[in-house]
C-alpha cells in the first residue's frame, strides 16, 4: 500500500508563472527558439538557472521544430494538402477530426486518399520506401526502418491512418499533437539519423 | 483543416448537473446511484453556460448521474447553451428507451431544444440496471435526429457487452444498415476501479506498459474541461476520480466566474505537465528517479493512473523533488504545439 499523501500538490508558485511569461517572451525571437531547441539543457541552466539533465528534454520538441523549420518538409506537406483540398473535398472542409471521420467513411474515399499518399510519397523518395507504405493498413509509422520516411511522411500518414482506422477520439484535431505523439517514439539513435540527414 | 496548423484550444463545460442515477454500477466513476440526490440549480447552471460562452468555450456537456432524471431544466438549459451557439453534448444510461416511440419521443424533444451530440453509456454494469435494447433503440432515434452518436462501452477482460455483441445484436441488425452503423461512435473504454491500488484485469495490450506507452497522448481534459459537480464543486478536469483529488478541485460555483477558475488550472505547472504527457509518461518518469515506483500493467484507464499521481506519496515526493527539470520541456511543447508557426508560411 503507497503511502498516504501529505500536503497538496498544486505547483503553481509565482516562480512558475514568472519562468513562464519569460520563457514565452524569449521564445519571441528566433535566435533563441534555435537556441533552446539545440541545447534545452544548456539553456534552461544558463537563463534559468534550473538543472536539467539532457534526458528531460523532449526529443518529440526538437524534432517538431526541426521539421516544421525544414522548408523541404513544409513545401512537400504543403504540396500534400493541396492534394487533399482538391481531391477530397470533405477532409478539408472538416472542422475537426470527428466531420473528417465522417468524410472517410466510405472504403473506396480511403483508398482513394491511400492511393493520393502513396503517389506523394513515390515523388520524394524510393521506390522500396513506398512500397512499404503501401502496405501500411493503421499504426504510426515507427516500426518503418527508414526513419526518413517518417520525416518527409508522418504527418501525412496521421492524417490518413488515424482518421481512416478512427483510432483518436471525436473532437480531437489532428494536428501537432498527433505528430507530437509520433514524434516521440522515435529514438535517439533516430533522432540522431534525423539531425545527421538534415544537414 | 490545414494538417499542420496550430493545435486550438477546445474549451469544454461539463455540467453534472444531479449525480441521481437510476443506476447503481460498481466502480461508478461519479459516485453517483438512486440515492444521491444533489442537484445543480437551474439558475447556477444557466449562469455557467452564459459564462462559458463568454470565455469562448466551445462546447458544454451535460451529464451526471442520468441528465434526462433533471427533468425540464434540461431542455431549457440545452436550448440556452444552443442559443448562445455552443455546441451541446447529452451524455446518458438511455433508461427513458424502453420503447420505440419513448425512445424517439425523447430524442426529438433534445434535438428540437438543439442537443447536436448524444453518447450513450452502456457495458456489462449499466446493463444490470438498463438493457442493451434501451441503447440500440435511442441511437436509432439519435440518427433520425441527425444528431452525432456514440457508445461508451465498459471494458474488462470477462465481459459480456461488447462493441461486437451489440451490433450483432438482433435489434441492432433490424434497426441499421451497415453505412447507419459506421455512422455510431463506438468506444470500448477501460472500466476502472477509483481506488488506484484496485487493479482489474484487461484485454492484452490495455494495460499501460513500457512497450505500449508510446501510444500515450497528453490529457486533452485537464484544463481545458471545466467540471461543475451537482454539489456547486469546480473540478479541472472532466476525468473520473476527480471527486478523491482535491487537488482536481479549484473551488465552489460561488467563488468566482468561469474564467477564474480556468486560470487557477492554468496556473498550475503540474496540470500543465499531465495536459501535455498524460499521467502514465509522468508515472513512468517518477519510475525513473524511484525504482520503488511500480506502475506498469497496472492502469489501462489513464484517470486511474491520474489518481494514483495524485494519491501515492512517493510519486508526489518525486514530482515535488524533480518537477522544475521539466518545465521548459512543457513550455517548449505547449508553445509548439498551440503558438509556433514558422515565419516562412
Amino acid at each position: 500500500m503507497p503511502p498516504k499523501p501529505q500536503g497538496s500538490l498544486v505547483l503553481s508558485g509565482p516562480e512558475f508563472t514568472t519562468r513562464a511569461v519569460n520563457f514565452a517572451h524569449l521564445m519571441g525571437t528566433p535566435t533563441f527558439q534555435k537556441q533552446f531547441f539545440a541545447d534545452p539543457s544548456g539553456v534552461a541552466g544558463r537563463e534559468f538557472g534550473i538543472k536539467a539533465p539532457a534526458s528531460a528534454a523532449s526529443k518529440a520538441n526538437s524534432m517538431i521544430f526541426a521539421l516544421l523549420a525544414d522548408k523541404q518538409f513544409n513545401t512537400w506537406a504543403k504540396s500534400f494538402q493541396t492534394e487533399i483540398d482538391t481531391s477530397f473535398a470533405g477532409i478539408s472542409k472538416a472542422a475537426n477530426l470527428s466531420d473528417a471521420q465522417k468524410a472517410l467513411k466510405s472504403k473506396q474515399t480511403r483508398d482513394q486518399l491511400v492511393a493520393k499518399f502513396n503517389a506523394s510519397v513515390a515523388q520524394h523518395l524510393s521506390a522500396e520506401t513506398a512500397s512499404k507504405l503501401s502496405a501500411l493498413n493503421k499504426g504510426p509509422l515507427v516500426s518503418e526502418g527508414d526513419v526518413a520516411i517518417v520525416l518527409l511522411t508522418f504527418v501525412a500518414v496521421i492524417v490518413i491512418v488515424v482518421i481512416a482506422a478512427g483510432v483518436a477520439n471525436p473532437g480531437e484535431l489532428v494536428s501537432r499533437q498527433q505528430v507530437q505523439l509520433v514524434a516521440r517514439q522515435i529514438t535517439a539513435a533516430q533522432a540522431a539519423q534525423v539531425r545527421g540527414q538534415q544537414r | 483543416m490545414d494538417i499542420l496548423d496550430p493545435l486550438p484550444e477546445a474549451r469544454v463545460l461539463s455540467l453534472l448537473l444531479t449525480l441521481q442515477c437510476n443506476a447503481e454500477c460498481l466502480h461508478c466513476g461519479t459516485n453517483s446511484s438512486p440515492r444521491v440526490k444533489s442537484r445543480l440549480p437551474e439558475a447556477t447552471a444557466a449562469r455557467l453556460i452564459d459564462e462559458a460562452a463568454e470565455a469562448e468555450y466551445q462546447v458544454v456537456a451535460f451529464t451526471g448521474g442520468e441528465p434526462l432524471l433533471y427533468g425540464q431544466s434540461l431542455f431549457e438549459l440545452i436550448r440556452r447553451a444552443a442559443g448562445r451557439e455552443l455546441a451541446t453534448r447529452v451524455v446518458s444510461n438511455a433508461y427513458w428507451a424502453r420503447t420505440a416511440d419513448s425512445a424517439s419521443r425523447t430524442v426529438q424533444a433534445l434535438a428540437a431544444a438543439g442537443l447536436r451530440e448524444i453518447n450513450f453509456s452502456t457495458g456489462d454494469q449499466h446493463a444490470r440496471f438498463v438493457p442493451m435494447n434501451n441503447i440500440i433503440r435511442a441511437a436509432r432515434a439519435g440518427l433520425d435526429q441527425k444528431l452525432k452518436v456514440a457508445v461508451m462501452i465498459e471494458t474488462v477482460r470477462e465481459r459480456s457487452i461488447t462493441r461486437e455483441t451489440l451490433v450483432r445484436d438482433p435489434l441492432f441488425v433490424e434497426l441499421f444498415d451497415r453505412s447507419e452503423q459506421e455512422m455510431i461512435h463506438f468506444c470500448e473504454s477501460p472500466w476502472m476501479p477509483l481506488d488506484p491500488n484496485q487493479h482489474l484485469e484487461y484485454p492484452d495490450d490495455m494495460a499501460v506498459t513500457a512497450e505500449n506507452i508510446e501510444r500515450c497522448t497528453g490529457c486533452d481534459s485537464v484544463i481545458n474541461t471545466t467540471t461543475v459537480l451537482a454539489d456547486g464543486r469546480v473540478m479541472a478536469c472532466c476525468g473520473l476520480g476527480t471527486q478523491q483529488i482535491p487537488e482536481l478541485q479549484l473551488g465552489r460555483v460561488e467563488d468566482g466566474n468561469l474564467t477564474a477558475m480556468r486560470a487557477l488550472a492554468e496556473n498550475d505547472f503540474l496540470k500543465r505537465w499531465i495536459r501535455c504527457e498524460g499521467p502514465e509518461r509522468i508515472l513512468q518518469w517518477a519510475g525513473t528517479k524511484d525504482p520503488a515506483i511500480l506502475w506498469e500493467g497496472q492502469y489501462a484507464h489513464r484517470c486511474q493512473a491520474c489518481v494514483r499521481l495524485y494519491s501515492d506519496e512517493a510519486v508526489r515526493s518525486v514530482i515535488r523533488e524533480h518537477y522544475e527539470e521539466k518545465i521548459l520541456d512543457v513550455l517548449a511543447a505547449e508553445w509548439l504545439a498551440h503558438t509556433y508557426r514558422p515565419a516562412a508560411w
